[in-house]
C-alpha cells in the first residue's frame, strides 16, 4: 500500500465507507475537476482563436 | 450592454498601410523571443468586421457567463450524486440510505415540450434578424420587416417560456399537495433546488426576451436589435439544453 | 455610449495640472463619478474598497497578535479578548484580506486602471456590467463589516466556514446572524467578481488593438486573463456551496451534516447523511484557485517590471505565457491538498498530492525566468524594481514550503500548525502585497501624474521586507514546535504540550513586535502618497519616466482623446537593444528610441 498516503484515521474512515459512497465521491471529484479544466481550456482557446 | 451602442473604434477608422490595402502593420521581431510564424499578423484571418464584431463580443461575454453557470450546476450535480449515495450504519451495522426518490410530476414532460418548442420559435426569430432581403427593405425605407417577423416569433417564445414557468409552478403545487416539500427528503431537496435555480435562470431569460422585444420596437439601429435578439436566443437555447439534462437527471437519475 | 473621458482638457494634455491627484479631480465631480461607467473611475473605486479593507484587516491582525503574545492584554475601550472574539478576529481578518484586498486590488483595481490601456482600447467590453460589479463589491463589504455590529457579533468559523461550525447558531456566538451576513456578503462578492471577470475576459478577447497578437500581450494581461478565467470557474462553485449551506442553516436540509450531530450539548437531527467533507470539496475547489487569483496578476507584473528595469526581454517569454496558463490550469485540480487530514480517501490524497507537487514545476520555471532576466544585467534598482525583486524573494521562501505541505505524511503533522500560516503569509499575503506596492510605485506616474519619492520608497521597501521576514519566518519554527492555528490562547494548557508551547512564547513576542514594526513600516508609503499629492504634476513630456515599452505608457494611453487615432501595436513588449540604452516601445512604428536622446 505504498501509494496510499494519508493519516490512519482517514484510512479507517475510508475503509468504513461503503464502496458506493467512495465511488460517488470519486465521481464528484472527477466531474468537478474535468468540468473546470474543460472550461479553462475552452476559454483559452477562445482567446487564441479571436484574431 | 453599452457594447451594443458604441461601435468599436476599429470599425470607425481603418488604417491603410499604403500598398496592401487594409493590412495591419507587421513586424517579424515580435514579443519576447517569439520567432515562430504564429505571431505573424499577415497570416491571420482578417476576422469579421463591422456589425458582426458587436455580436461576436456579446456572444463571447455570454459564453463566459454561461461557463460560470455551468460550473454552478456542475457543483449542484456533484453534491446530488454524493448525497444520493450517502448513508449511515445503524445499531445493527446495516447501511441505511435515506434517499427516497421523488416521484416527478408528469406535467414536467409537457413543460419540457413547451420549452423545446420555445427554442424552435426563438431560433426562427433569431434567423429572421439576419435575413438580408428584409434588412434591405428596411434600408430602402419599406417598413421594418426584420423587427416585425422577429417580434412575432419572440412573442411566441415569451408565451411558451411563461407557459413553462407556469407549468413548473403547477408541478411544485402538485408535489405540495402530496406533502412533498423541500425538507421532506434529500431527493426532494434536489428536486426543488434544481427546478428553482433553473426557473430563476429562465426568468432571467424572460427578462432578456422582454428587453429584446423592446429593442425590436424602439431601437433604430438594426445592429442593436440583432445583438439583443441573438444573445437572448442563445441564452435561451442553453437554458433549454440545460433543462433537458436536468430533467433527465431528475427523471432517470434518482 | 461614448466614454466620458474628461470633459474639458484631459489632465494629461496641455499644461500640467498643478492641483491634486487625477483621482481627486474626478472625485470633485463626485455624483457623476460614483455612477460612472468609466473603467478608470471604477478601478479607483476598487482600490478605495481594498484600502479600507486592508486597513481594517491589519488592525484586526494586530489585536490578534497582541492577544497571542500577551493573553491578558486588554484592548482599550473593550477589555480582554475572549476566545470567541479571537475566532471572530481570525475569520474577519482572513475574509477581508483574501476577498476584499487580494482579490479586489490586483484584479479589479489595477486591472481596470491599466488593462484597457495595455490592450490599446479606450473602453471595456461591458462598462455597465463592470460598474455593477463595483457596487456589488462595495455592498458586500458593507454587509460583511455589519456582522461586527449585530447580536452575537462576527462569525467565528474562519474564512473557510467549515460546517458544522458554520451550520448552526448553536455552534457559538456569531454563527447566527453574523454568519448569515457573512454568507450574504460572500455570495454578493462571488456574483460581483463573476460579472467583472466576464467583462475583463471579453475585453481581452475582443478589444485588443491592431497588431496585438497572442504573443505580444504583456504578461500582466496574461496574469489578468488567467485569474479572470479562474474567477469564473471558482466563484460559481462557491456560490453553489453557499446556497447549499444556506439551505442547511435555514431549510433543514443536511448536505454538509450527518444525520445526527451533538453541538454544544444539543442533539441536532438532519435529513440525510451529509458530510462536512462535501463542503470542504466545494470550498477548496474554489479556495485553491482563489489563492492563484490573488497572485497571478502580481506574477505578470513582476515579470514585466523586472524586464523593464533590467533593460532585457523577459527570459523565455513564450514559456512564461505557458507557465501562467499551466499554473492556472493545474490550480483547478489540486484542491484536495487542503483536505489531507479531513477524512479524504488516501487514494484521492495521493492523486491530489501528485498534481500539487506538479505545480512546483511551472512555479519554478517562473522563478528561473525572473532570475535569468536580471542575471548580470545591472538593473536599475528603483523602488518598483525592488518590490518586484522582493516579490521574487518572498515567492521563493514561501514556495519552498509548498511541496513540503503537499505531502500528506508531512501535512498530517503540519496542517493545523503555524507552519501553514507561515507558508501562505509569505507566498500569498506578503508576495501579493509586494505586487500591489510594485504596481503603485510603477504606475504612479500614470495614475497620479507624479513619480513617488525614491528615498521614501526605498525606506518603505527595506523596512517592509525586514518586517515581513521577521514576522513570518519565525512562524515556521513555532509551527514545527506544534503551535496550533486558530487557538486563541497557548498558555494555561495542561500536559506535556504546554512545555513545548511555553518554549515558543519568546518567539511569539518577537513575532508580535515584528508585526507592529511591519505596520509602522507602511507609514513612509502613505507619507509618500501625501507628499506626491502636494507636489506639482510631472511634465507631460516625461510621461514615460521608466522608459517602459508596454502600451499603457504610450502618450495619453490612460486618457485617450476620442479623436485620437486608434492604437496600433508594432511589436512585443520589453524590446531593448543589447546595450540596454535603446528601446522600442510597442506603439512606436520606428524601431528604436534612444533613452538618452530625450
Ligand atoms: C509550489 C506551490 C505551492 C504548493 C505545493 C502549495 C501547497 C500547499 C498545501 C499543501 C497547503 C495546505 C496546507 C495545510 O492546510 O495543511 C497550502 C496551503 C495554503 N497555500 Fe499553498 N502551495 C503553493 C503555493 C501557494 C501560492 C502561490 C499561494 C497563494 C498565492 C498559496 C496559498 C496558500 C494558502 C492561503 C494556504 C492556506 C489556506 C488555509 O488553510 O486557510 N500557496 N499550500
Ligand atoms: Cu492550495
Amino acid at each position: 500500500m505504498t501509494i496510499l498516503q494519508g493519516c490512519a484515521q482517514c484510512l479507517d474512515s475510508t475503509r468504513a465507507t461503503p464502496p458506493t459512497v467512495q465511488a460517488a465521491y470519486r465521481h464528484a471529484i472527477i466531474l468537478l475537476a474535468s468540468a473546470g479544466a474543460t472550461l479553462f481550456i475552452a476559454g483559452t482557446l477562445l482567446l487564441r482563436r479571436q484574431r | 450592454m453599452p457594447s451594443t451602442i458604441t461601435p468599436p473604434e476599429i470599425d470607425r477608422h481603418r488604417i491603410s498601410d499604403g500598398n496592401n490595402g487594409h493590412r495591419p502593420p507587421t513586424d517579424k521581431r515580435t514579443g519576447g523571443n517569439g520567432e515562430g510564424d504564429g505571431d505573424n499578423w499577415n497570416n491571420r484571418p482578417r476576422g469579421h468586421r463591422g456589425p458582426h464584431e458587436r455580436i461576436s463580443q456579446a456572444r463571447i461575454g455570454l459564453f463566459f457567463a454561461l461557463g460560470g453557470d455551468l460550473m454552478f450546476f456542475v457543483a449542484l450535480i456533484s453534491v446530488f450524486f454524493v448525497t444520493k449515495a450517502s448513508g449511515h450504519f445503524d445499531a445493527y451495522d446495516h447501511f441505511i440510505n435515506s434517499w427516497l426518490p421523488t416521484a416527478i410530476p408528469s406535467i414536467l414532460w409537457l413543460n419540457t415540450i413547451a420549452l423545446l418548442l420555445s427554442s424552435v420559435t426563438a431560433e426562427i426569430a433569431r434567423r429572421a434578424m439576419f435575413r438580408e432581403v428584409d434588412a434591405m427593405d428596411e434600408w430602402f425605407g419599406l417598413g421594418r420587416p426584420v423587427s416585425y417577423r422577429a417580434a412575432i416569433w419572440l412573442s411566441a417564445t415569451l408565451a411558451l417560456g411563461l407557459l413553462f414557468l407556469a407549468g413548473q409552478w403547477v408541478a411544485w403545487d402538485q408535489l405540495a399537495a402530496q406533502h412533498v416539500f423541500f425538507r421532506s427528503n434529500p431527493s426532494s431537496h434536489f428536486f426543488y433546488l434544481i427546478t428553482i435555480t433553473h426557473a430563476v435562470h429562465l426568468f432571467l431569460g424572460i427578462v432578456g426576451l422582454i428587453v429584446a422585444l423592446a429593442a425590436l420596437k424602439f431601437s433604430r439601429s438594426l445592429a442593436t436589435r440583432q445583438v439583443w435578439v441573438d444573445t437572448t436566443v442563445w441564452y435561451w437555447h442553453v437554458m433549454g439544453a440545460l433543462w433537458i439534462f436536468l430533467f433527465l437527471l431528475l427523471e432517470f437519475g434518482q | 455610449m461614448s466614454i466620458p473621458t474628461t470633459p474639458g482638457t484631459p489632465p494629461n494634455q496641455g499644461a500640467p495640472s498643478s492641483r491634486g491627484f487625477i483621482a481627486l479631480r474626478w472625485a470633485r465631480r463626485a455624483p457623476r463619478a460614483i455612477f460612472s461607467t468609466d473603467h478608470r473611475i471604477i478601478g479607483f473605486g476598487y482600490l478605495v474598497i481594498s484600502l479600507i479593507a486592508v486597513i481594517l484587516g491589519s488592525l484586526l491582525s494586530l489585536v490578534m497578535r497582541m492577544h497571542l503574545a500577551w493573553p491578558s492584554w486588554q484592548l482599550p475601550l473593550h477589555g480582554p479578548i475572549l476566545p470567541e472574539e479571537y475566532l471572530a478576529l481570525v475569520t474577519m481578518h482572513g475574509t477581508l484580506m483574501l476577498f476584499f484586498v487580494l482579490t479586489v486590488a490586483p484584479q479589479s483595481g489595477f486591472g481596470n486602471l491599466i488593462l484597457p490601456a495595455q490592450l490599446g482600447t479606450r473602453h471595456m467590453a461591458f462598462p455597465r456590467l463592470n460598474a455593477l460589479g463595483l457596487y456589488l463589491t462595495a455592498l458586500a463589504l458593507i454587509i460583511l463589516v455589519a456582522a461586527f455590529f449585530v447580536p452575537g457579533g462576527a462569525p467565528i468559523g474562519g474564512w473557510t466556514a467549515y460546517p458544522p461550525l458554520s451550520s448552526t447558531p448553536l455552534a457559538g456566538p456569531g454563527e447566527g446572524l453574523g454568519m448569515d451576513l457573512w454568507l450574504a456578503s460572500i455570495a454578493l462578492f462571488a456574483v460581483a467578481t463573476t460579472l467583472s471577470s466576464i467583462n475583463m475576459l471579453t475585453t481581452i478577447t475582443k478589444l485588443r488593438c491592431e497588431g496585438l497578437t497572442w504573443e505580444r500581450l504583456p504578461l500582466t494581461v496574461w496574469g489578468w486573463f488567467t485569474a479572470a478565467i479562474l474567477s469564473i470557474i471558482a466563484f460559481s462553485v462557491l456560490l453553489a456551496a453557499i446556497l447549499l449551506l444556506f439551505c442547511d442553516r435555514h431549510l433543514h436540509s443536511g448536505f454538509f451534516l450527518p444525520a445526527q450531530d451533538l453541538i454544544s450539548g444539543v442533539l441536532l437531527q438532519h435529513r440525510g447523511d451529509g458530510s462536512p467533507l462535501l463542503w470542504l470539496h466545494l470550498f477548496w475547489f474554489f479556495g485553491h484557485p482563489e489563492v492563484y487569483i490573488a497572485i497571478l496578476p502580481g506574477m505578470g507584473l513582476t515579470s514585466m517590471v523586472i524586464a523593464n528595469f533590467s533593460r532585457r526581454r523577459v527570459f523565455a517569454y513564450r514559456l512564461m505565457i505557458a507557465t501562467t496558463l499551466l499554473i492556472g490550469f493545474l490550480g483547478i485540480i489540486v484542491w484536495g491538498h487542503h483536505m489531507f487530514v479531513a477524512g479524504l480517501n488516501p487514494f484521492a490524497g495521493t492523486a491530489f498530492s501528485i498534481s500539487t507537487i506538479a505545480i512546483a514545476i511551472p512555479a519554478a520555471a517562473k522563478v528561473f525566468s525572473w532570475l535569468a532576466t536580471t542575471w548580470g544585467s545591472r538593473p536599475r534598482l528603483t523602488t518598483p524594481m525592488l518590490f518586484a525583486l522582493g516579490f521574487v524573494s518572498l515567492f521563493i521562501t514561501g514556495g519552498l514550503t509548498g511541496p513540503i505541505l503537499a505531502q500528506p505524511i508531512l501535512d498530517e503533522y503540519l496542517h493545523n500548525t503555524f507552519f501553514v500560516v507561515a507558508h501562505f503569509h509569505l507566498i500569498m499575503a506578503m508576495a501579493g502585497v509586494f505586487g500591489l506596492f510594485c504596481a503603485t510605485y510603477y504606475w504612479a506616474p500614470l495614475l497620479f501624474h507624479r513619480t513617488l519619492s525614491e528615498p521614501l520608497g526605498k525606506l518603505h521597501f527595506w523596512t517592509t521586507l525586514l518586517g515581513a521576514y521577521s514576522t513570518f519566518l519565525p512562524m515556521h519554527f513555532t509551527g514545527l514546535a506544534a503551535e496550533p492555528r486558530h487557538y486563541s490562547q497557548l498558555t494555561g494548557i495542561a500536559g506535556p504540550s504546554a512545555t513545548l508551547l511555553q518554549s515558543t512564547l519568546p518567539l511569539q513576542r518577537h513575532i508580535t513586535a515584528s508585526a507592529i514594526f511591519l505596520l509602522c513600516a507602511q507609514l513612509p508609503f502613505f507619507l509618500n502618497l501625501l507628499l506626491a499629492w502636494r507636489r506639482p504634476a510631472n511634465d507631460p513630456a516625461d510621461a514615460n519616466p521608466w522608459h517602459a515599452t508596454t502600451m499603457e505608457w504610450a502618450p495619453n494611453a490612460l486618457n485617450p482623446h476620442p479623436n485620437d487615432e486608434p492604437s496600433i501595436v508594432y511589436r512585443g513588449p520589453s524590446h531593448y537593444t543589447d546595450s540596454g540604452k535603446e528601446f522600442s516601445p510597442q506603439w512606436s512604428p520606428v524601431n528604436t528610441f534612444n533613452t538618452e536622446a530625450e
